[in-house]
């Protein structure tokens, strides 16, 4: 190989895995709220939220703050989808639909410039409020693993990396620890398995249902400030673009394991990595629209393998969408 | 108590509890704006501005029509619980067909002036619905979640819509701006002697009549209606046949390319980027909060057409940002969906309550 091609290779690699994280985050997440029977179609929304929430936060008191902000927003966000999804009983999908569209909404408000100078001035009046108008705030900084960085072609990618990419992987394989490995994960997944059951059993329904959401949109949360400062520290309106969407889909993919979720996000992360590289070789430098198309277009393709692979028996949680009421 | 006599109560009942809902709705926007820093009052005042003089009504009128094409088609997807969110794409998959036949009759191949109403009306429905058919085969042969699938053909069908608006559809006499060449006077919906916007309340009132008949009286009306006629219900009554269920998205999607024909033709008369303020979003919205019932679904869009207008007054006026729109808009689709509880709940109340008093 020459010189040339190791450097694009590392280049390709470090930018999946950095595009991958986002996926990663949510749909780590995301497992682990289906895996207690509740689909969260929320995520786009709360991933909106969280950015928002870091770009502000992270202007007024840094990272950290923002990151938990970003965190905190999101769970309560969850709240309210447990609260009309778990005590209310209400369709799964709309209530995740409307929370998706009333966080685009709210983010793409708080995001306007005039809007989020004032929020700017409000959260921290020390700090000059004219910096919310340039829409950007410092990235979070690459950690350098010692020696490990310097590793050719995968030391970028996987050694010289913003914490919450680490971060990323460790709550990937937490989550697993829990869900697969814990009395309490066992109990988790009774309840998206046979609620009936669980319930029988002693496991309170409704408590691990609330908190599997709000730990979901938390992580949704923590996602969309990654997104943002981790990602691309300068605020557009729509920010997402449907990621959220994708990392619903991922969690399909990864058949509901936050371990193979790593897998099938960073494999996003190269495709979105790709769509950034394309128009660099010559095709679509003057129109990148059909480029940009690929992550959509890829993810229905990625629905119908899996549909193919599964021979239609795709291993959900058997309870997934469905409201549980003990008098039913 | 006889059946009658319930449901007679219920529709009473369950319109007031949707009003009151509404009505929260905008209290919680009012709340929200003004902990943002804008003032309640004068956005609601805005709100109402728009139905104050008739130049602000024919904007009202306007700005409704795609909304209330797409949500009546809508109605058809849903009524068979069918989650398409994608009217948004399949409305730009209308604009760019229309958009092509008026750039072929633009380079004289064509079926002629006299032909080109029709010939954007049949290829933007056409496409509409051939769009919508994409992720009804997918669930039908693969399984594939249709919310997934709309919504990703939603971003799809916009960036091929920006790609022919940046490239090969470009008008070369637009001084430079990404626009395609705009619509003659033939290709637009006209009644001689009559407003652009009483021409499209015309159309729409046909279309939502004709899907109240369809849906009270035809065989198709009431197998999707068995299916599924509610869609907030977590289980519907069975699997509707994949004929029905093609039938049925095929013209939802129709009458999304339709709602798309008369942005491009009529409400901004060329194609453009961002072309639809989301439009399909909003019909979403429309169409769950007049309860999939065509009559309701209709003044539930002349709504979100005021408050459209409304939107474009206060970001000229007070400078609010345009998504103050889609904040209201997803508090009234969150209050539709708990007015559902609310009916609900008090129906068990009223068991209750008869259970007391025998």
């Amino acid at each position: 190989m020459t010189f040339e091609a190791f450097s694009i290779a590392e280049a390709i690699l470090a930018s999946a895995i950095s595009a991958g994280t986002i996926y990663l985050i949510a749909s780590v997440g995301e497992c682990f709220t289906e895996r207690a029977g509740v689909i969260n179609l929320g995520l786009e929304g709360i991933m909106a939220m969280g950015a928002i929430t870091s770009f502000l936060v992270t202007l007024a008191y840094g990272h950290l703050v923002a990151i938990l902000s970003a965190a905190l927003i999101g769970g309560l966000l969850g709240l309210l989808h447990a609260f009309l999804t778990v005590s209310l009983r209400l369709n799964q999908i709309a209530v995740g639909l409307a929370i998706t569209w009333l966080g685009l909404g709210l983010s793409g408000f708080m995001g306007a410039p005039e809007v989020a100078r004032d929020l700017l001035r409000a959260l921290n009046p020390n700090v000059p409020s004219h910096l919310a108008e340039l829409k950007q705030a410092p990235r979070l900084p690459d950690l350098r693993l010692g020696p490990l960085a310097e590793t050719p072609i995968i030391g970028r990618a996987f050694f010289s990396q913003n914490v919450l990419v680490y971060a990323g992987v460790a709550l990937a394989i937490l989550l697993w620890f829990v869900l697969f490995k814990t009395k309490w994960g066992l109990s988790l997944r009774s309840v998206g398995e046979n609620p009936a059951l669980a319930d029988s059993a002693g496991v309170n329904i409704y408590l691990v249902r609330y908190l599997a959401v709000m730990v979901g949109s938390a992580l949704a949360g923590v996602a969309g400030a990654y997104l943002y400062i981790g990602y691309q520290p300068f605020w557009v309106e729509d920010l997402t673009r449907s990621r959220g969407f994708i990392a619903l889909s991922l969690v399909i993919l990864a058949s509901w394991s936050p371990l193979r979720a790593i897998a099938a996000a960073y494999l996003f992360g190269g495709v979105e990595a790709l769509q950034f590289r394309i128009p660099l070789r010559g095709f679509g430098a003057e129109t990148p629209q059909l480029v940009m198309m690929l992550p959509y277009v890829i993810t229905i393709l990625t629905l119908i393998a899996i549909s193919l692979a599964s021979r239609g028996r795709i291993p959900a949680p058997a309870a997934l969408g469905k409201p549980y009421s003990r008098e039913e | 108590m006889s059946f009658e006599r319930r449901a007679e109560i219920g529709t009473r009942f369950s319109i007031s509890v949707t009003l009151g809902m509404l009505i929260l709705a905008f209290l919680v926007s009012g709340l929200i704006f003004q902990l943002l820093g804008f003032s309640a009052p004068q956005i609601y005042r805005s709100f109402f501005t728009t139905l104050t003089s008739a130049i602000m009504l024919e904007e009202v009128f306007r700005r409704s029509t795609p909304i209330i094409l797409a949500a009546i088609g809508l109605c058809y997807s849903y009524r068979m619980g069918f989650w398409n969110i994608g009217a948004e794409g399949q409305l730009y998959l209308g604009m760019i067909a229309a958009t092509g036949v008026v750039i072929l009759q633009k380079a004289g191949i064509g079926l002629g002036e006299e032909l080109l109403l029709p010939a954007v009306a049949a290829a933007s429905m056409l496409a509409g619905g051939v769009w919508s058919l994409i992720p009804a085969l997918l669930r039908i042969k693969f399984g594939a979640n249709e919310i997934i699938t709309t919504l990703m053909l939603n971003y799809t069908a916009i960036l091929l819509a920006d790609y022919l608006i940046h490239g090969p559809w470009k008008d070369p006499a637009g001084y430079g701006f990404a626009q395609t060449v705009a619509f003659p006077a033939s290709s637009k919906f006209m009644i001689p002697g009559v407003s652009e916007a009483i021409t499209y309340l015309m159309i729409v009132g046909v279309i939502t009549a004709l899907t109240y008949l369809v849906f009270r009286f035809t065989v198709f009306g009431f197998e999707s209606r068995v299916l599924g006629l509610n869609i907030f219900a977590s289980r519907y009554a069975g699997v509707p046949t994949a004929s029905t269920l093609l039938r049925g998205v095929f013209i939802s999607g129709a009458l999304a390319g339709l709602a798309g024909l008369i942005v491009v033709s009529g409400l901004i008369g060329r194609m453009r980027p961002g072309a639809s303020p989301g439009y399909g979003y909003h019909a979403i919205i429309a169409s769950m909060l007049g309860g999939l019932y065509p009559p309701a679904v209709f003044m539930s869009s002349i709504l979100f057409g005021m408050l459209l207008t409304g939107g474009d007054l206060l970001q000229a006026g007070i400078q609010m940002p345009k998504s103050g729109v889609e904040i209201i808009m997803a508090l009234i689709f969150l209050a539709t969906i708990v007015a559902e509880f609310v009916k609900r709940y008090r129906i068990r109340v009223l068991r209750l309550g008869r259970g007391v008093v025998a």
